[in-house]
C-alpha cells in the first residue's frame, strides 16, 4: 500500500473513531493536527460529517429501515449478522440449548394449532392494520374528536379538544374547541387561518412553523412541525397508521366484540419519541378506525373517536370555505 | 440574494448542520436541541428588517455559537465520560465554517447515500437503523443482537466506511459520466 493510501486510511480511522467517540486524547490531537494542516483530511472529515448528519436526519424521519421491515418483524437480529469472529461466544449453547429449542418449538406448534382452531381465519394484526390503512386512504369524509390530556401542575388532567375531519389524499381540517384558528389541507396546499386574521397558505407544511409559533408559542408544537413534514403533527389517521407500521410492534387483542378489531401497538425497542403504546379499534368489515388511544411515557394521552361520517364537497377542505374573504399570505415554497 | 424564507433555507441545510452538531456533541438529542434553538434564532431574524447577504455563512455561525454554548452548559455525565478536546472542537468548527462545498455536490451526495443505503444488505441496514433511528448506544444494540458492544462498534465502523466509499464511488461515476 502506498504512503498516501496509508495516510488516508489512518485519517479515516480517526474520523470514524471520532464519530464513534472512541478516540484517545492523543488520537484527538492527531486528528486536530490533520484537520489544521491537510486539505485532504479536512475534505474527508467534512464528507463524513455530512453523511453523519444525513443518517441522523433519515433515521429521525424513519427512512432507514427497509420498506419490508414490517410490523411483525422483531428488531432482534440473528447472531450471524455480525462476523463470526465478533459474536459473543456461543459454546455454552450446547445440547441443553437444542433441547430447549425443541421443547419451545413443540409448545409454539401447539399454540399455533390451538390459535388457528379458535381464531377467525386469516385475521392478524398486520391484516387489520393494512385494512385500516386502505380505509383511511378512501375518499370518504370522516370526523374525529381528538382529546389531548396531560397532567397539570396539580397533577390532575388538563384537556384540550379538537375536531378533525379527514379524507384520503391528505385532506384534513382541524378545528380546535376554542376556535382561535382553523387549519387544514385540500390535498395540494396547507393553510391556517387565525380568527379574523389573514390566511397563511403554503405548499410545504414546515413553513407554517413560524406562523404557528407566533400563534401558539409552544416549543413542542414547533418540534412536531419540524420533525414531521410528512405526518403533520400526526393530525390524520393515515399518518398515525404509517407511524405504527414503521416503528411499532403490533398484536391483535380480543376486543370481545366481533364487529370490531382491536390492535395494540407497542413502540419498538430502542425507538425514541412518540407514544409508547397505541391502541386502535377498527370496524371489522370496513377497516375504518373507530377509536385510537395514544399513551405517552409522560402520562400524556391523545384519544381519537370517530363521531360522524359526513358527506362534504371536495371544496370543503379549501380555506375559502372556512375563512372567506380574508387576505391571503403565501409563505414558503411555491405550491 | 436568495428570496426563499430564512427558515426554509435553514431547513434545507439541516443535514449539514446536524452533521456538524453531532461531530461537536456526539449526542443526537443534544444536537437536535441545539438545531431547534438555532431555528428560533433564525425565525427571530426573519422578523428583523436587516438583510443577510450570505445566509449559509450566517447560519453556520449561529449554529456554532449555539453548539459551543450547549457544550459548555452540558454537565459531564456517564454518557460523556471524557469531553472532546477543545483543540479538536476548534479544528472541527474551523473546517465547518470554511467548508464551501457547492450545493450540487451536497445534493448529489445525499442522492448517492440513499442509493447506497438501498444497496446495503438487510442486516447491515438494520444495524444502521438501530444506531441512527433510535440513537441506541453500542451497549443497547449489543443486547439486541446477542453481540458485544465492541463488536457492534466495529461492525458499524465498517458499515460507515462501506457507505462512505459507496457514496464517493457513485460521485466519481457521476462526474465521469457528465
Amino acid at each position: 500500500m502506498s504512503d498516501k493510501a496509508n495516510d488516508h486510511d489512518v485519517i479515516e480511522e480517526l474520523v470514524v473513531g471520532h464519530f464513534d467517540g472512541t478516540l484517545t486524547e492523543a488520537q484527538e490531537k492527531e486528528l486536530a493536527d490533520a484537520l489544521g494542516t491537510s486539505a485532504e483530511a479536512k475534505q474527508l472529515f467534512l464528507s463524513y460529517m455530512r453523511m453523519e448528519g444525513r443518517l441522523h436526519s433519515l433515521g429521525r424521519d424513519g427512512f432507514l429501515r427497509e420498506p419490508a421491515a414490517e410490523c411483525h418483524q422483531s428488531t432482534r437480529q440473528p447472531a450471524d449478522t455480525l462476523p463470526a469472529a465478533e459474536r459473543v461466544p456461543q459454546r455454552s449453547r450446547s445440547w441443553r440449548s437444542r433441547v430447549w429449542t425443541a421443547s419451545t418449538s413443540l409448545v409454539v406448534c401447539c399454540a399455533v394449532v390451538l390459535t388457528w382452531a379458535l381464531w377467525p381465519s386469516s385475521v392478524s394484526a398486520g391484516s387489520v392494520l393494512e385494512k385500516a390503512q386502505q380505509a383511511a386512504a378512501e375518499m370518504v369524509d370522516r370526523t374525529y374528536r381528538l382529546v389531548m390530556s396531560h397532567p397539570n401542575a396539580e397533577g390532575g388532567p388538563a384537556t384540550r379538544e379538537l375536531t378533525i375531519t379527514v379524507r384520503g389524499g391528505g385532506r384534513f381540517v382541524v378545528q380546535p374547541e376554542h376556535g382561535a384558528y382553523v387549519m387544514g389541507s385540500d390535498g395540494t396546499v396547507y393553510w391556517m387561518a387565525r380568527r379574523n386574521g389573514s390566511v397563511c397558505v403554503t405548499g410545504d407544511f414546515r413553513t407554517l412553523a413560524p406562523e404557528l409559533q407566533q400563534r401558539i408559542p409552544n416549543r413542542r408544537l414547533l418540534d412536531g412541525v419540524l420533525a414531521s413534514p410528512d405526518e403533520p403533527l400526526l393530525l390524520d389517521i393515515s399518518g398515525l397508521l404509517l407511524l405504527i407500521e414503521r416503528r411499532y410492534d403490533i398484536e391483535l387483542v380480543d376486543s370481545g366484540n366481533p364487529a370490531e378489531r382491536h390492535v395494540q401497538a407497542t413502540r419498538r425497542f430502542g425507538v425514541r419519541g412518540g407514544p409508547s403504546v397505541i391502541n386502535f379499534h377498527a370496524d371489522a368489515a370496513s377497516g375504518v378506525v373507530l377509536k385510537a388511544e395514544l399513551n405517552f411515557a409522560d402520562s400524556r394521552q391523545r384519544t381519537w373517536t370517530l363521531i360522524e361520517t359526513p358527506t362534504l364537497s371536495g371544496q370543503w377542505y379549501h380555506h375559502s370555505q372556512h375563512a372567506p374573504d380574508r387576505p391571503i399570505e403565501r409563505v414558503g415554497a411555491p405550491e | 440574494m436568495d428570496e426563499t424564507p430564512l427558515i426554509q433555507q435553514y431547513l434545507q441545510l439541516r443535514s449539514e448542520f446536524m452533521g456538524y452538531l453531532y461531530a461537536m456533541t456526539r449526542d443526537a438529542e443534544l444536537s437536535e436541541e441545539v438545531y431547534q434553538n438555532a431555528a428560533v434564532v433564525v425565525m427571530e431574524q426573519s422578523q428583523k428588517a436587516e438583510t443577510i447577504r450570505n445566509f449559509r455563512a450566517w447560519a453556520k455561525e449561529v449554529v456554532r455559537r449555539q453548539a459551543l454554548h450547549a457544550i459548555r452548559a452540558r454537565a459531564v455525565s456517564a454518557k460523556h465520560a471524557r469531553a472532546t478536546s477543545p483543540e479538536l472542537l476548534e479544528a472541527v468548527s474551523d473546517a465547518f465554517l470554511q467548508d464551501d462545498s457547492e450545493d450540487t455536490v451536497v445534493r448529489d451526495e445525499a442522492r448517492a447515500l440513499k442509493r447506497c443505503l438501498d444497496d446495503l444488505p438487510e442486516d447491515k441496514r438494520e444495524l444502521v437503523a438501530m444506531r441512527y433511528e433510535s440513537n441506541s448506544s453500542f451497549d443497547e444494540i449489543s443486547e439486541h443482537t446477542d453481540s458485544t458492544p465492541a463488536a457492534v462498534q466495529r461492525a458499524l465502523s465498517r458499515v460507515r466506511k462501506m457507505l462512505h466509499g459507496c457514496v464517493q464511488r457513485r460521485m466519481q461515476l457521476a462526474e465521469g459520466a457528465s
